[in-house]
């Protein structure tokens, strides 16, 4: 539970976005905030995640698999191993799982769901709603 | 001297060693009164005398007195034939002896008389006589040391036997075969007293043959066994023996020792042998490295094919997914514009249209490459295959419009099967999705299911197959065969049917990856799929599954 909102009443989810394709980022965002729903941080660079993740304080963390340097696994262990940080969500985005492997709703492994790539913004949405409301649940 | 031929006139000299007034005057009124030829005559009185006479020559008759001054009888004759071999003699003896004179004409005289019984005509007539038997005598006696020499030298064993297969004569080779002193000791022997049972009663029974028949037996080569245990090997000809009235009298025969001959000739029939013996093993160890050499191809081709693929999959799976990340970000961008435009832009909301449905091509596209590049493991289960065929034409059945008429050819005995369901699902789903395809315009779509065994020549050995459990001939398989009547695939074409983005579909419908993926898959089970052309047009597939 993030304690930013239950003292702000929370206009907008906080998403961050961690992928190293800068185009891809910018265009999350830019759907993501159309919506009027989300504020998104974008991070291309996977070594500078956690402390993204700790200025930022997000609501739910989207987070690419395949990443050069350290990988999506390896960051989701450092957010795991941060106090403030555990408790945040995490959806993985992937292109190395087909769709029909990932299922309409995303795959669930070890407690978190892949989505797999080329998104489409109605499942994206949907995903990032569904988790977080499970969440403050 | 040998006396000269005894033409009837011819002049004979005789020489009178000894002898009396009376033979004196006999002899000379022969010379006198005789009519056939004319006879001189010259007298000696002593033995010395005469031989001394007579070497030099001219004389072709002596008649000799028994009774000398140097000798008696029978010792005369000796001393004179000691030193006159070839000259005719008559015996003149003092009384009428037949044992001497059977004596004298034994060894060598040619005739007896007695003295004082000369007749004068009859003398004449002996004394030619005498000289003729002497020249006879002489001629044969040379003849005899031509054939006698050839015989007793000559290295093959030459006898003769009598009709009871009993030797009359043999040469002195074969009296050295038989180890006897002289060629006479054989006379009376017969073959078993020289050779073992075995060989003599052999050529017992062909001299038999041979007396019956009176045809020879020319060259034929024998095995002698001897008591002592040696063997030896002879090439023998064998012929009857007839006297001049033409009756048989026994048989004759020439054999030469061939024994080394035969041993060389064994000796290389079985160099020969182990020769081809060689040689037959050298050809099938050939045979086995030319196998050896060819499978070791193939295993290096289905390596070298296999590494392609390996490298070609890592490739396709980096390419694939360097791709994705710019489709995703097309694919926020469509969904991005789709939001904030005028939802009532009929325009601008078909463009994002496109651009979604290009991006979703282009995904398949790299989501067929993935599939194909990494050879996922299978979940394998237990199943009934007519349900997975089922549940994929299931999966088609948007593509079964009116038009494509489905015959279902299930086979009634359910077939368990150990697979993956799903990966399976994905190869009929794409068979059945080509079959459709090439039957734009409508058609028919069997499929069929069977259980059989697998006859000679089904199945085909591919050297790009990375996967070593082959089916092999005579085994149980599964059988699904998809039909169609549609285009049919070009010739020239269907061998690369199962290359990778190989298609002969139009672009835009395909990745080409199709049945390269079921390929790999139905080759991961262990199975095969083929795909030919049908003689009433359209294509056949054809999936082998182990049972």
């Amino acid at each position: 539970m993030n304690s930013t909102s239950l003292i702000t009443p929370p206009a907008k989810r906080r998403i961050l976005i961690v992928d190293d394709e800068a185009g891809f980022t910018r265009m999350v965002k830019r759907a993501l905030e159309s919506t009027g729903q989300f504020e998104v941080r974008e991070e291309n660079l996977s070594l500078d995640a956690v402390s993204a993740a700790r200025r930022f304080k997000p609501d739910l963390i989207l987070l690419d698999v395949i990443m050069p340097a350290v990988d999506g696994g390896d960051v989701s262990l450092k957010l795991s191993q941060d106090v403030f940080l555990r408790e945040i969500p995490i959806v993985f985005l992937t292109a190395t799982v087909s769709h029909r492997e990932a299922g309409a709703n995303g795959l669930s492994s070890g407690g978190n769901l892949f989505l797999a790539k080329p998104i489409d913004l109605d499942t994206l949405l949907r995903c990032i709603n569904d988790t977080i409301h499970i969440h403050q649940v | 001297m040998i006396a000269e031929s005894a033409a009837e006139s011819a002049t004979l000299k005789v020489l009178l060693i000894g002898g009396n007034s009376y033979e004196e005057t006999a002899l000379r009124q022969l010379v006198v009164g005789t009519e056939a030829g004319a006879i001189e005559l010259e007298c000696v009185s002593t033995l010395a005398g005469g031989l001394q006479r007579l070497r030099q020559g001219g004389i072709s008759l002596a008649m000799l007195d028994l009774s000398l001054p140097e000798s008696q009888g029978a010792e005369t004759f000796s001393r004179f034939r000691a030193e006159e071999p070839f000259m005719a003699v008559i015996v003149l003896g003092a009384k009428d002896d037949d044992r001497l004179a059977v004596r004298m004409l034994h060894e060598g005289a040619q005739d007896y008389l007695v003295k004082g019984e000369m007749n004068g005509r009859l003398l004449s007539r002996l004394i030619r006589y005498a000289v003729e038997r002497k020249r006879r005598e002489v001629a044969l006696e040379m003849e005899r040391e031509f054939s006698g020499t050839l015989e007793d030298n000559i290295p093959d064993r030459i006898y003769f036997k009598d009709t009871k297969s009993r030797f009359l004569r043999i040469n002195r080779a074969m009296a050295q075969l038989f180890h006897l002193r002289r060629p006479e000791d054989a006379v009376g022997k017969t073959d078993f007293d020289m050779f073992l049972p075995e060989h003599a009663s052999q050529a017992f029974v062909d001299e038999a043959r041979i007396m019956e028949t009176g045809r020879p037996l020319i060259g034929i080569v024998e095995k002698e066994t001897f008591p002592d245990g040696s063997i030896g090997w002879a090439m023998t000809t064998k012929l009857p023996f007839y006297d001049r009235r033409h009756n048989l009298i026994g048989t004759f025969g020439i054999s030469r020792d061939v024994t080394v001959a035969r041993q060389s000739e064994e000796s290389l029939k079985a160099a020969n042998a182990e020769l081809a013996r060689s040689q037959k093993q050298l050809l099938e160890t050939l045979a086995d490295l030319r196998q050896s050499h060819e499978e070791l191809k193939a295993a290096q081709l289905q390596l070298i094919q296999a590494e392609k693929m390996q490298s070609l999959g890592r490739m396709a799976a980096g390419v694939a997914h360097e791709v994705k990340n710019p489709l995703a970000t097309l694919r926020m961008c469509a969904d991005y514009l789709a939001r904030v435009l005028d939802s009532n832009d009929r325009e601008k909301m078909a463009t994002i249209q496109e651009m979604k449905e290009a991006v979703n091509r282009a995904d398949t596209i790299i989501r067929g490459l993935l599939d194909f590049s990494a050879p996922r493991d299978l979940d394998i289960q237990e199943v009934d295959l007519n349900a997975v065929v089922e549940q994929s034409l299931l999966l088609v059945r948007h593509g079964l419009s009116d038009a494509v008429h489905l015959v279902k050819d299930l086979s009634e005995d359910g077939l368990r099967l150990r697979m993956d369901p799903h990966k399976m699902e994905q190869v009929l789903v794409n068979v059945f999705t080509n079959a459709i395809d090439a039957m734009g315009k409508g058609g028919e779509l069997v499929v069929r299911s069977s259980f059989r065994r697998l006859e000679q020549g089904e199945i085909a050995h591919d050297a790009g197959s990375r996967f070593a459990d082959q089916l092999r001939t005579g085994e149980n398989v599964a059988v699904i065969e998809v039909l169609d009547n549609g285009t049919g695939i070009p010739e020239e074409k269907l061998a690369r049917v199962f290359d990778p983005f190989f298609t002969t579909k139009s672009t835009g419908k395909g990745t080409g990856l199709g049945l390269t993926v079921a390929k790999s898959i139905v080759e991961m089970h262990g199975g095969q799929i083929q795909i030919r052309n049908r003689k009433e047009g359209g294509a056949a597939v054809t999936v082998l599954l182990k049972v």
